[in-house]
């Protein structure tokens, strides 16, 4: 025999989908594969009874050599056209260690793992097989996105981390999965509310004073920034509050490749209040900040 | 436990055609194309002339990791990664090689929506879109109305060439459509929640949608959303709306027939937002279309072509 051996569980409707799999992808035909339950498997390859079966699958070479659960799966899939990249990804450590576990919990799960299968006669008993007949499987192979299994875990994922990011930041406003998994985000706009009262709003710009007694419209696009919250976060607000770190950050962008540097910065304010009559505007109090104390 | 994954099963995998899948494909990939597609413009300012993140998305964390600083991210990779999607978005409206096509393009929107939201400033309308555009990749979203469906018809052995693959009965072309119901759902009642929770009732006395209102045509410069934050009365009775719809929301999935109203609610809702304070949610009006059940909007369709209105029906129909 030239040809590598494969050996499964037969009566696992999963591992059968997988040795399914495998065939649809060998063109080459490299496989022999066996269910475990075939008479006489043992007296023929006595390595098999090395070792407990439920561990995973055996892969046995042509000579002799057998590989068992995920480095059986490495074996095959190093021999598989489009996957031989991938697999050798394996003998990377972190790689291989997961993989070895999640290897591990499938193999211990196979049976609950194939109830997911579907009932279009993939999945059944299939008596012959198990018998240890080696004929093709006749159930259709299945692409990634027709099987049940993957896609329900795939909806799981996909709505489990919505919940998540907005659980995450109820617990901490600035943690990473609250603002910075998009597209999984905590939505919970405008949920602040506001007292009976005037409605208020105010405007700020920043105005850079340069060296030459120049002035330059400072807003979020000079700076290279996307809108107007960014822009707050990062430059207004911290200004506003006296942060000099701040202060510096914001001129050194503004005055890359200017002759003229930028050394002063005024926010200007004005304020706009709904009124009896309609809308009034103030100006408000125009604060001056040194780029550099 | 077998009741469960039946009840699982027969929700998320019932027996349908491809077709509702199909023309939301449609809709969903045309709307990304042609109205919410990120400007390469934008995408070329953040990296020149200043350079760095600020607060990027684990995304482009990821990404940048792995390839290396001279790649990525640089203006020849946002060069290829836009006209790659661009020609991978129209590839998957016209349903070729779909899955492959409608994998790249979801791809490609992701990275360049979360490098756009790597600069200090993330917004929430494109989330949805971009993960049913993802989810079309692992779905038979090209059996049908699809070149794919028209080489496979070309070469099929069939002798009844009248299908289009649009009669096909799959299990697997409804969980897209109901995994993104699920997700409208779940924005709109958080975000109804969330302002019962925090807001209490104050949050519908009028004063903060006005006051939410006035602040962005303010900023904005929307005379009519100044206008609408003026109207106190006119105010509450929008918050109320608002938060009731949100709130209900959920009703939509599990009473079908209001499906329309809900639907209509929040056109005008997003409609409303957009016209008021210059937010655009459109995104979310085009999602709507998973909620249309399209098999039946054709049949009505083809009933009135085949039996225009003035026209009683045959007893056989009826």
């Amino acid at each position: 025999m030239h040809k590598i051996l494969i050996v499964y569980d037969g009566e696992c409707a999963f591992c059968r989908r997988s040795v399914a799999e495998f065939r649809r992808r060998d063109p080459h035909d490299q496989f022999v594969y066996l269910p475990r339950q075939t008479p006489g498997l043992d007296e023929r390859y006595p390595q098999l009874s090395i070792g407990d079966f439920e561990t995973g699958m055996r892969v046995i070479e042509p000579d002799g050599r057998m590989h068992i659960g995920s480095d059986a799966i490495y074996q095959i899939v190093s021999r598989l056209p489009y996957f031989r990249r991938i697999a050798c990804m394996y003998h990377l450590p972190v790689f291989h260690s997961l993989t070895r576990r999640l290897y591990g919990w499938v193999a211990r799960n196979r049976m609950k793992l194939s109830r997911f299968c579907d009932g279009d006669g993939a999945c059944k008993i299939n008596a012959e097989v198990a018998r240890g007949e080696v004929s093709s499987l006749t159930d259709p192979p299945r692409k990634l996105g027709e099987n049940q299994l993957m896609i329900s875990v795939l909806i799981l994922l996909v709505i489990g981390l919505h919940p998540a990011a907005n659980m995450a930041r109820a617990i901490n406003r600035s943690s990473v999965l609250s603002s910075r998994a998009w597209p999984f985000m905590a939505y919970g706009m405008y949920r602040q509310s506001f007292s009976p009262g005037p409605i208020t709003t105010t405007k700020r710009h920043i105005v850079g004073l340069t060296a030459g007694g120049e002035e330059v419209e400072i807003s979020a696009a000079t700076v290279g920034l996307f809108g107007s919250q960014g822009f707050s976060r990062f430059y207004l607000g911290p200004i506003l509050g006296g942060d000099l770190m701040a202060r510096q950050r914001l001129a050194d962008r503004v005055n890359l490749g200017r002759e003229d540097p930028v050394i002063g910065l005024r926010v200007e304010t004005e304020v706009y209040t709904i009124s009896d009559v309609g809308i009034k505007e103030q100006k408000g109090e125009s604060l001056m900040f040194p780029v550099r104390d | 436990m077998t009741r469960w994954i039946d009840s699982w099963n027969a929700y998320w995998f019932p027996e349908t055609t491809a077709l509702r899948l199909s023309v939301c494909r449609i809709i969903v990939v045309s709307a990304q194309l042609f109205l919410f597609f990120p400007s390469l413009d934008r995408q070329l300012s953040f990296l020149r002339p200043f350079k760095g993140f600020i607060e990027p998305q684990l995304l482009i964390v990821g990404i940048s990791a792995i390839l290396p600083h001279d790649v990525f991210p640089t203006t020849s990779a946002f060069l290829t990664i836009y006209w790659v999607t661009v020609a991978s978005g129209i590839t998957t409206l016209l349903g070729l090689a779909t899955r492959p096509s409608a994998f790249i393009f979801a791809l490609g929107n992701w990275i360049l929506v979360a490098h756009a939201y790597s600069y200090g400033e993330y917004h929430h309308p494109e989330g949805i879109l971009c993960i049913f555009l993802l989810v079309l990749a692992f779905a038979p979203s090209g059996r049908c109305l699809s070149v794919d469906a028209m080489i496979r018809r070309l070469f099929s052995r069939s002798r009844d060439k009248s299908e289009w693959g649009c009669s096909e009965r799959l299990t697997t072309a409804m969980w897209p459509l109901k995994l993104t119901q699920v997700l409208l759902v779940f924005a709109y009642v958080s975000t109804g929640l969330a302002k019962v929770v925090y807001g209490g009732l104050q949050w519908v006395n009028g004063y903060t949608l006005q006051q939410y209102i006035f602040s962005s045509s303010v900023k904005r410069e929307i005379g009519i959303g100044m206008w609408l934050a003026q109207q106190h009365i006119l105010c509450v009775w929008l918050s109320v709306g608002v938060v009731l719809f949100e709130v209900s929301f959920l009703m939509a999935l599990i009473f079908p027939r209001t499906v329309p109203y809900f639907l209509l609610g929040g056109i005008l809702l997003h409609g409303g937002i957009y016209l008021f304070e210059g937010s655009t949610f459109l995104q979310f009006i085009v999602l709507y279309a998973v909620f249309i059940d399209f098999d039946r909007v054709l049949s009505w369709v083809r009933r009135l072509v085949v039996f225009p209105v003035n026209e009683k029906l045959p007893s056989e129909v009826r």
